[in-house]
């Protein structure tokens, strides 16, 4: 097969813009005669018209769409022909003129337009192949689903917050716009069921996973609070090296039981969780952590540095 | 008509012609995907692309007035011309052909956005020996001869064209004929 038949398409589909050029180096003879002039005025008009209801813009849609190229430029070429041929028009009658650059703008015009409309039959028709959809087909049966989930969670449940939100709806209430009769289909029906339990599946997993979030944030917030506590704790009355029951004087009887926990993470661990001591307080002299704690001191009767 | 114009190219174009590579698919990676899906298709680009310098388009232009002028395949033409059922269609079919070999034997270096650019001149030299010849070349006609090459380009790469010519049929025919009498 010939190239040119192979990559006219692709000509045609690039021309919108060159297509001014290409008719003015047409017509670029000094020498300029009558099949000159008529072929570049056919030209433009010609090959404009098909760059224009080309369908580009339905063969990108229909590419996207994973339809092809064919299928979309066909859908597209019918879709764009009252838009081409306006911008068309104007091509012509400004090509007709030698005003090119006209006549390529014009085609432009005309070539978005097309393209705008090409795509937009292309993605209706893929709208329609995919069924009917919950939220334009449903309201009834939404209502349905949603006063039978309400019977489902009952109070304490833990989606009940899920079912709280349906409680706004009474039940046997159409949404607005909603279309009496419309569900008559069995279709339609059956599409409706199957949408609304993909709904509440997605509603009860939604919730399950809420609820696991919640329950692991709240254990790591216990960790962390106990955590902290015992550094602050380590740190206020704590001694340094093993812990050894040390109490400081005069509060035996509040702190009797406080005992100094070396941390059993290095420092770089202890950083990173945030605790209470922070790396201003790691000293050369430090302990094996390059902690630096401060000891009781009786000359100031509190803990302090030396 | 096919037959006489390849013959007349196969002379005088066994040589690789100046600006074309020996072996043009071989030495232009680019060229080698030309019979694949262009996912850019579609693509609008600029006038400066539009570049009549190319040395294949050159070529192929070339070429093709070599096949018509040095190896008198235009005296084929002409008298193609004059046996076809009408003027449009031999016109048209004439310059399909031409067209197409000349974008064989370059081996389909011409860029794409040169393809119009090259069809809309060949189709105007036959026009000009249709003319010498006696061959009605009316900016009707001309039109008509152009449309139809195209739309043959376009259904022979499988194409559903019927809505195009009917969008097309809506062209009145006499903004040809104020064309051909219009100051450029």
């Amino acid at each position: 097969m010939s190239k040119i038949v192979r990559g006219v398409k692709r000509a045609v589909g690039r021309v919108a813009n060159g297509i001014a050029k290409v008719v003015t180096k047409v017509t670029g003879s000094k020498t300029l005669g009558k099949i000159a002039k008529v072929l570049a005025v056919a030209a433009t008009i010609y090959f404009g018209g098909a760059a224009i209801m080309g369908a580009v813009g339905g063969a990108t849609a229909g590419a996207a769409a994973g339809t092809g190229w064919f299928s979309g430029a066909v859908t597209g070429a019918g879709a764009g022909i009252s838009n081409a041929w306006t911008g068309l028009k104007l091509a012509g009658s400004a090509a007709m003129s030698g005003n090119f650059a006209q006549a390529g703008s014009s085609l432009k015009t005309g070539f978005t337009g097309a393209n705008a409309a090409g795509a937009t039959a292309v993605n209706a028709a893929n709208m329609a192949s995919t069924g009917v959809n919950l939220a334009t087909a449903t309201p009834a049966e939404v209502q349905r689903f949603t006063d039978g989930y309400n019977t489902l969670s009952g109070a304490g449940n833990p989606v009940s917050n899920i079912a709280q939100t349906t409680t706004n709806m009474p039940p046997g209430t159409n949404l607005p716009g909603s279309k009496p009769g419309f569900l008559s289909s069995d279709l339609a029906k059956h599409a409706a069921v199957t949408g609304g339990f993909q709904v509440g599946a997605g509603l009860i997993q939604g919730a399950g996973d809420q609820k696991a979030l919640e329950a692991a944030q709240a254990r790591e917030d216990a960790l962390r609070a106990e955590q902290d506590r015992n550094m602050m704790v380590d740190f206020q009355y704590g001694a340094p090296g093993e812990g050894s029951g040390y109490t400081p004087e005069g509060e035996a009887g509040q702190y009797a039981n406080v005992r100094y926990r070396p941390p059993t993470d290095g420092p770089a661990q202890l950083q990173a969780r945030g605790g209470m001591i922070g790396s201003a307080m790691r000293t050369p002299q430090g302990d094996q952590y390059g902690y630096n704690f401060p000891t009781y001191n009786p000359a100031l009767g509190r803990y302090g540095y030396a | 008509m096919r037959g006489l114009i390849e013959d007349q190219m196969a002379a005088p174009m066994g040589a690789p012609e100046q600006g074309m590579p020996a072996d043009p698919m071989a030495q232009d990676p680019m060229a080698q995907g030309m019979g694949m899906e262009d996912p850019m298709a579609g693509e609008m680009v600029d006038d400066e692309s539009i570049n009549e310098d190319d040395p294949a388009f050159q070529a192929a232009l070339q070429m093709a007035m070599q096949a018509l002028y040095e190896g008198e395949a235009a005296r084929d033409v002409a008298q193609g011309l004059q046996s076809a059922p009408d003027p449009v269609t031999g016109l048209a079919n004439t310059a399909y052909e031409i067209v197409s070999v000349v974008d064989e034997r370059t081996e389909g270096q011409v860029p794409d956005e040169l393809l119009v650019l090259l069809s809309v001149t060949i189709l105007q030299e036959v026009a000009e020996i249709g003319e010498a010849a006696g061959v009605d070349t009316s900016p009707q006609v001309l039109a008509e001869a152009f449309k139809q090459m195209l739309l043959r380009f376009l259904g022979e790469q499988g194409l559903d064209t019927t809505q195009l010519e009917q969008a097309m049929a809506e062209v009145d025919p006499s903004v040809f004929d104020e064309a051909a009498n219009a100051e450029m």
